[in-house]
């Protein structure tokens, strides 16, 4: 019996011992190897998850809307929220002096960006190698793979100016080792360029993509006359612009002018429409990162971007961040010619009802900002009421911004489950027409064309003249005094190209007021240091914590490389200028 | 429950009448001739038994007078007297051997202690009984040097468990092994501490060896206990316990808020009076400063809001009871038997709505046949935990959040939320309770093995075991919907997670015994094999018309339903053999090698080889002690060598992989969950404009492989002394050791472009470890008097000696510090220098944003005269360097009584509730504590809390020393009185007791580091531990 026994015992060892190659081989569940996404249908899926790196940003570190690093750290926009220490890496880029090189939300920011830039390569390698006749479509979205890639190089590239260019080619093991200086500035702007102009050459037109969220040629087109204008400004290792290149000024020109002639795109009737869901991916959208609610995913693809600059109002919820500056709301003022009052702007305030009546203004201001007493986002039901909609208004002021929210009544909004964060799935446009124009506008005048940047100028004056449609309240009055009219010159003004220049960046200001792109403008013109610096000194009367507020010229143009990268690169990585 | 025992002792009674002899006799100690009081009495092979009185004296009626009795007491030898006719039978008790004669659990095999040669402690199984915990495991505190458990209030009773301190930067937790079944995650539900025979506790290398792979983390040895030959025993025990909250955070009141927010905005060049919901009687000096008069309230906040002071943690908090209950059934016969236990355990915890339950089932059996030389049996246990209530402990810090000012209730009687955008968004903390104490896990094990034993030639042995280690927790989230304040949830929910795990080992062994002359020598060789698996799947429904506990259910749901699910698991596979030799009972020897190999490494690296050595001379032996040193009883010195390994990285770490990953993760988390870094990883997206509806969706990179990945490996020297002096009157032991761990399986943090998915394992750094341990035991007293002292210090110190360059920044440090040469447990930050007292300091001091007077300085380190991420250094480490338990025990006659002592040195702790504690600026809106009322003005200057300010322009959140706390505590653990009757009713034993627990606390509360969080041991972790006292009985039949 204890012989039958222990062969019983022997045998099952020796069971264990033969088959022990397979007993260890255990296989991941419910994961993909390298080589399963080799098949061209595979490979196109890749392609999606890039565009969908577009849209996979969050309250803490937005980029699709760039309304912490474009609007609160210029003269836009207040950082708002419960108070300066909420978030407080935006409050530190809201004061510039306080800029730490190791912010957290920035070295987060740097990550989240580099996770995009790798899912255009990850799809780019697999692309190179797949051939055309297993999958039609391989150029096109090679293309669409580069823009895609060239749009967060860009996004990187103003916030940090020298960054480490990375594309498919670089091997894995060396990609620690490519520097932020391997390109100067000026090949940097060459080389995500490049990734346009691949693009602008093998895109198709709108009506051949066949899906509105791809990139089409004139999302590319207008995406490299956009890096082309940045690039035309050309710096100096200490930030200062020194030279204005005619070359790719004379490039926008001709792009922009494809563009307006291909006959897809326009203004809307309304100001408005661009800020409201109903008219998402309408004609005056170029290229935007498309977001959608009730998609299957449990908290939809919402955009969450700007969930935290809903205001306090019940039906939105919290948390009141990006608040327009009073510096702002002056800005739409207008003289009794309908022009921008440029010099007087600035001196009383402009926060009490009556002062709204009182002066005239911009229609635009009533697109831009919550005011008191007006209603709310075009909704004569809702007035805006300070101590409702706002917090910490004795730090940031009676103002809320608008743009980025939604009507109540939206069929978009999504109140977030068990926090007061709403969202919508509205788009962010990253490029839009009315973007378009201006630029075109902006190269004519620094080629010394101001002439020809005059109509141009004037139409989008005429479009915002135009749109007052929606602000009219029940009673059939106007929710400001408004009053706004065209440059002509020689009548209202002296049309120079100093003149042109103003109104030009005065026009940017008011048309893209709290859109996120205001300090990247000063910073493209070289004069963030005296705007900023004099919106200080105006402002600390007002803003009491911005006493503490300071930009250094040849350093605060650009947020330092993040530390933590800096030490992961072993100091391969140089650290900006001044930091 | 109740009747059986009636029964039982109804039996007991009856029995005890039929019989016509007596034996009567008195048992003293052989030692000083005391009388020995409870001394227990059984006549072999019955049920029959009594004990002595007070006076040593026993009667015991028997039904023959050729019986034979057995007469057991805890600390002595147990003694079979056959009767032999006589009626008077006197004995003489002779003490347990302290060190030397036990038995100990060595792996794979039952050793004498007197032959163990490495480090090897033995947990007394009474420490763990009658404790208020829910697990065993979590009474070890304390008890073993070396042996570092960190545990918190959890109800669960979630408890860290470090063996030597940390040796590796994965996972630290030890390997268990229950009546030879290994588990890693089970070791906390399975176990009643009732039942535990014997715990053993593997420190070193060279005994852990022969568990080989698992094992450098140390191994936990237990065994449960079976029925005993010829016995019949009920026991049954019961505790009731109070639990109070009695470490509440010192927070402000409302006027307390009031007064330090108009400081903070006063400081700040603010206006007061634009602050909300607060009238401030104040005036403006004529030298610029201020002088509140007092603070009043409006009525109400908002309509429905009346002003209220609210202290949220008496809101949320209530005063806990805990009951439990144990009975066991034990009968055995010189072939075999059962034994049957049942706990129940419940903690009502000190937070509302938490409540937690237990129940644990055993029944261990062995049989005997063929003249003893077959034994088969088994083991099994069921538990089932089921925790209720609010998961995480979110609502204590929300207590801290949450102004006094809100009312717990509106008007209307509805909870309260946050009414204006003054105050943070938090929700209702009691809301949070209430509102989730449908949330459920239920988590059941069944654990547990089929032994057979043979005994082939009488000196070989054929060990086989089976064991199975299954688990099945079932996790329920109910999210109903509010609307408080400003805050709302529109959409409610059920989410059911149910997941399994299933782990099966096999080991078959064979032992030879030699013996020749003076030479004796064991000779082990085995085999090992387990697999273990895990699924998970979750489903979520969304719209549930009605909310009540009843509705919720998948089915009655009429929004949107998601789906989730995954599986995982590895395999083992392992041939270990070992060799024990001793000489003449003096000179011993031991070798092992253990060859695992695991499905988690790649082709290359599969198998690893694990050896150790050990020497051991047993000095006491020799004559030159003996005739020189007689008061030395025992004393042995231990020398060690070996390797152990550590496998714990993902299942599937060494390949590179890839996942769609649609959106089946929810983002949004509740309001309060501040720190969490929201990120978003989904590959779908609306190409086609549509805004609703099914989206195209890709893959993401979710790792990348390692095909080279091999074993870490732990390398261990240990050097002890075993000692006993004076019959072991005194004796313990001290223990040195170094380890050295290579090869460190660690995913390192990497560069940002190289993209999503780029985190790999990596054989990477090697950290020593250094230490010793001592523990003494004292036995003193006579008569009707006993006492024993017991002490234990453990020490260790850890330093990373290796770190490949793309690792170093995976751990505190900067572009010119690396923590090469620090604990890995090392805090890392700017040095606090004070405030800022004078402008004259401010001007005179370096380059540093955001300084002002009563701002924090920090020191430039480096000199560069201003202050940058380089400034930063090592500040201290958040391990413990040194743990010690003190246990006394005495017994006067009837009396019992119990000190426990415990606690830490040498420890420090970044005390992050400071930010909430001393800064109006650091977290906004919320409340905070009472110390910002004493913080920096001109005024008064002497304060070394920062001034107030709402902005944070210093960045004074920044890890520095400001934060840092001595982290050193000495609690009073447990003290207890018990008083036990003997022949009491029914009862062969009767024993009640009161305890109390957590009573004390020793910790620094000096300037500075006083403790701003309420609890030393966790200061950062949320769940306090009680203050207890409870109530408890144990009785025998």
């Amino acid at each position: 019996m204890y012989t039958l026994k222990n062969s019983l015992i022997l045998v099952l060892i020796g069971f264990l011992v033969v088959s022990c190659s397979d007993f260890l081989n255990f296989q991941p569940k419910g994961n993909l190897s390298e080589e399963d996404l080799n098949t061209p249908e595979n490979v196109d899926k890749l392609t999606t998850a890039a565009y969908a790196a577009l849209g996979n940003d969050h309250w803490f570190v937005p980029y699709s809307h760039m309304w912490a690093f474009g609007s609160v750290r210029s003269d836009d926009a207040y950082k708002g929220g419960l108070g300066t220490s909420d978030i407080g890496d935006f409050h530190r880029m809201e004061l510039l002096s306080t800029i730490r090189t190791d912010m957290v939300r920035s070295n987060q920011l740097w990550e989240r960006l580099y996770k995009g830039v790798d899912r255009a390569n990850t799809a780019l390698k697999r692309l190179n190698n797949v051939s055309e006749s297993e999958l039609p479509v391989k150029t096109q979205r090679q293309a669409e793979m580069r823009f895609i890639r060239g749009h967060f190089h860009f996004v990187l590239k103003t916030l940090y100016k020298r960054i480490p260019y990375i594309d498919e080619t670089i091997p894995v093991d060396s990609l620690g080792s490519i520097s932020n200086r391997q390109y100067s500035n000026n090949e940097l702007w060459n080389k995500i360029a490049e990734d346009f102009q691949f693009a602008v050459d093998n895109l198709p037109m709108p009506a051949q993509v066949g899906a509105v969220g791809r990139a089409d040629q004139l999302d590319a087109k207008a995406y490299l006359a956009k890096v082309r204008l940045y690039q035309a400004y050309e710096q100096n290792e200490n930030h200062q612009v020194v030279n204005i290149n005619t070359g790719h000024l004379e490039e926008v020109l001709r792009l922009t002018n494809d563009i307006m002639t291909a006959g897809n795109h326009d203004l809307f009737d309304d100001f408005a429409q661009n800020f409201l869901w109903e008219y998402e991916n309408g004609q005056e959208s170029l290229f935007s990162v498309q977001r959608s609610r009730d998609d299957g995913t449990p908290d939809g693809r919402m955009n969450r971007a700007v969930s935290l600059l809903y205001p306090m109002y019940d039906a939105y919820g919290c948390c009141s961040f990006s608040r327009p500056s009073q510096t702002l709301v002056n800005a739409f003022q207008t003289t009794q010619d309908g022009l921008p009052d440029f010099d007087g702007y600035n001196n009383d305030e402009m926060d009490e009802e009556q002062d709204f009546q009182n002066n005239t203004f911009d229609p635009r201001l009533d697109h831009t900002v919550g005011l008191p007493g007006h209603p709310y986002k075009y909704q004569n039901d809702i007035i805006y009421d300070v101590a409702d909609f706002t917090r910490a208004t004795q730090v940031y002021g009676p103002f809320s911004t608008m743009k980025a929210i939604q009507q109540v009544g939206c069929p978009c909004l999504v109140r977030s489950g068990g926090s007061g964060f709403s969202a919508s799935s509205k788009n962010n446009d990253i490029i839009k027409y009315n973007d378009v124009l201006l630029w075109r506008a902006e190269a004519l005048i620094e080629l010394g064309r101001h002439d020809e940047a005059l109509p141009i100028i004037n139409d989008i004056r005429s479009r915002a003249q135009a749109s007052t449609g929606r602000l009219v309240d029940d009673n059939g009055d106007p929710y400001s005094n408004y009053h706004i009219e065209t440059y002509q010159d020689g009548v209202n003004i002296n049309w120079t190209q100093e003149n042109a220049r103003r109104a030009l960046r005065w026009e940017r200001r008011l048309e893209f007021a709290m859109e996120g792109m205001r300090f990247f403008d000063l910073v493209r013109w070289g004069i963030a240091d005296e705007t900023m610096n004099e919106y200080f000194n105006v402002e600390e009367n007002r803003r009491v914590y911005l006493s503490n507020g300071q930009f250094t010229e040849g350093q605060h143009e650009y947020l330092p490389i993040p530390e933590q990268q800096i030490d992961f690169s072993e100091g391969v990585y140089e650290q900006n200028t001044g930091y | 429950m109740r009747k059986i025992i009636l029964v039982l002792g109804i039996m007991l009674l009856w029995n005890s009448h039929l019989l016509a002899q007596t034996v009567s006799g008195v048992v003293t100690d052989q030692a000083d001739g005391e009388v020995l009081p409870g001394v227990n009495i059984i006549v072999k092979g019955t049920s029959l038994g009594t004990s002595t009185g007070m006076e040593g004296a026993y009667d015991l009626n028997v039904n023959s007078l050729q019986d034979t009795l057995v007469f057991s007491f805890v600390g002595y030898e147990t003694q079979e007297v056959p009767i032999n006719g006589r009626e008077q039978i006197d004995i003489e008790m002779v003490q347990q051997t302290f060190e030397g004669q036990e038995i100990v659990v060595s792996g794979y095999q039952i050793q004498n202690t007197a032959d163990v040669t490495g480090s090897i402690s033995v947990v007394e199984p009474e420490a763990l009984q009658n404790r208020t915990v829910s697990n065993p495991i979590k009474s070890m505190q304390g008890q073993v040097p070396g042996l570092y458990v960190n545990t918190s209030g959890d109800p669960t009773g979630a408890t860290e468990v470090r063996i030597r301190g940390v040796s590796t930067l994965n996972n630290n937790d030890p390997l268990y092994v229950i009546d030879g079944v290994p588990t890693k995650q089970s070791a906390f539900e399975v176990l009643n501490p009732n039942d535990i025979e014997s715990i053993q506790v593997l420190k070193d290398a060279p005994s852990a060896a022969i568990y080989g792979a698992r094992a450098s983390n140390g191994v936990i040895l237990v065994t449960t206990k079976k029925s005993k030959a010829n016995t019949f025993e009920v026991n049954y025990s019961s505790q009731v316990t109070l639990s109070q909250y009695a470490t509440k955070p010192d927070v402000l009141d409302a006027e307390g808020r009031a007064r330090a927010q108009w400081r903070a905005a006063v400081n700040d060049g603010l206006d007061p009076d634009q602050i909300p919901d607060v009238n401030y009687d104040w005036t403006r000096n004529q030298d610029g400063s201020a002088t509140l008069n007092g603070v009043s309230f409006p009525d109400m906040i908002t309509n429905g809001y009346p002003t209220s002071d609210t202290n949220w943690y008496d809101v949320i908090s209530e005063r806990g009871v805990q009951q439990e209950h144990n009975i066991s059934i034990s009968s055995g016969s010189e072939r075999g038997g059962a034994r049957m236990s049942v706990r129940y355990y419940q903690d009502d915890y000190i937070l509302k709505h938490r409540d937690y339950e237990k129940f644990t089932a055993r029944i261990n059996s062995s049989y005997k046949f063929n003249e003893g030389k077959i034994e088969i049996g088994e083991n099994l246990s069921f538990s089932n935990g089921l925790n209720k209530g609010l998961h995480d402990p979110g609502p204590l810090g929300q207590a801290l959040n949450v102004r006094p000012l809100l009312p717990v209730y509106t008007t209307g009687g509805e909870y309260s939320g946050p009414p204006t955008g003054a105050f943070v968004d938090n929700t209702n903390p009691l809301m949070e309770l209430d509102y989730n104490k449908w949330d459920q896990t239920s988590r059941l094990n069944l654990f547990g093995n089929i032994y057979a034993n043979f005994e082939v030639l009488e000196n070989l042995s054929i060990n086989t075991n089976f064991g199975i280690d299954w688990g099945n927790s079932h996790y329920r989230d109910i999210q109903r919907t509010y609307s408080t304040g400003y805050l709302s949830r529109d959409v409610n929910s059920l989410m059911n997670s149910k997941s399994e795990d299933f782990a099966w080992n096999f080991n078959a062994t064979a032992q030879y015994d030699f013996e020749y002359e003076d030479h004796n020598a064991t000779i082990l060789a085995g085999t090992e094999a387990t697999k273990n698996t895990f699924s998970q799947n979750a489903s979520t429904r969304e719209g549930f018309a009605i909310e009540t506990l009843d509705y919720f259910v998948e089915n009655a749901g009429s929004g949107s339903q998601f789906v989730s699910g995954s599986r995982t698991g590895f395999s083992l596979l392992s041939f270990f053999g070992k060799v024990d030799y001793s000489f003449n009972n003096k000179y011993l020897a031991s070798a092992t090698l253990r060859y695992d190999g695991s499905s988690k490494f790649g082709n290359e690296n599969r198998y690893g080889a694990f050896p150790s050595f050990t020497l051991g001379w047993r000095l006491a032996n020799e004559a030159f002690i003996s005739d020189n040193l007689p008061f030395i009883s025992s004393l042995k010195l231990r020398v060690g060598w070996g390797q152990t390994g550590n496998q714990e990285i993902s299942n599937i770490a060494r390949f590179t992989l890839f996942e769609p990953s649609y959106g089946s993760e929810r983002m949004l988390l509740p309001p309060w969950a501040r720190g969490y870094d929201y990120a978003n990883y989904g590959t779908a997206y609306d190409l086609f404009g549509n805004d609703t509806g099914s989206l195209p969706s890709g893959f993401r990179r979710i790792q990348t492989g390692n095909d080279e990945l091999k074993w870490e490996a732990t390398t261990e020297t240990n050097i002890g002394l075993d000692y006993g002096l004076w019959d072991q009157k005194i004796a313990g032991s001290l223990d040195y050791f170094m380890r050295n761990t290579s090869d460190i399986l660690i995913s390192p943090a990497f560069i940002a472009v190289e993209g999503e998915g780029s985190s790999r394992f990596i054989n990477g750094a090697s950290v020593e470890t250094r230490g010793w341990e001592a523990a003494i035991t004292y036995r003193g007293g006579g008569n009707s008097f006993n006492y024993t002292v017991r002490a234990n210090v453990g020490h260790f110190n850890d330093e990373i000696t290796d770190l490949p360059s793309d690792v170093v920044d995976s751990y505190p440090g900067n572009s010119e510090k690396t923590i090469l040469g620090e604990s890995m447990n090392s805090i890392f930050g700017y040095v606090a220098d004070g405030i800022f007292r004078t402008q004259q300091e401010v001007n005179n001091h370096a380059d540093q944003p955001g300084k002002g007077l009563g701002r924090i300085r920090y020191k430039d380190l480096n000199g560069d005269g201003q202050i940058t991420p380089l400034d930063q250094d090592y500040l201290g480490t958040s391990s413990a360097n040194y743990e010690f338990g003190l246990n006394l025990k005495a017994n006067y006659k009837r009396f019992d009584a119990e000190i426990f002592l415990q606690g830490v040195a040498g420890r420090d702790v970044i005390d992050e509730r400071k930010e909430r504690t001393d800064f109006t600026s650091l977290w906004a809106g919320t409340n905070y504590g009472s110390r910002t009322l004493d913080a920096w003005t001109p005024q008064n200057s002497d304060s070394d809390i920062p001034a107030l300010t709402l902005a944070d322009n210093n960045d004074e959140g920044r890890i520095s020393t400001y934060f840092l706390a001595d982290g050193s505590y000495l609690k009073m653990r447990r003290v207890s009185v018990g008083y036990t009757v003997q022949d009491f009713s029914v009862f062969s034993r009767l024993r009640v007791y009161v305890a109390g627990e957590n009573l004390l606390t020793i910790k620094d509360n000096s300037g500075d580091d006083a403790f701003t969080s309420p609890d030393p041991e966790n200061p950062t972790s949320n769940y306090p531990r009680p203050r207890k006292v409870s109530l408890g009985l144990n009785v025998s039949f």
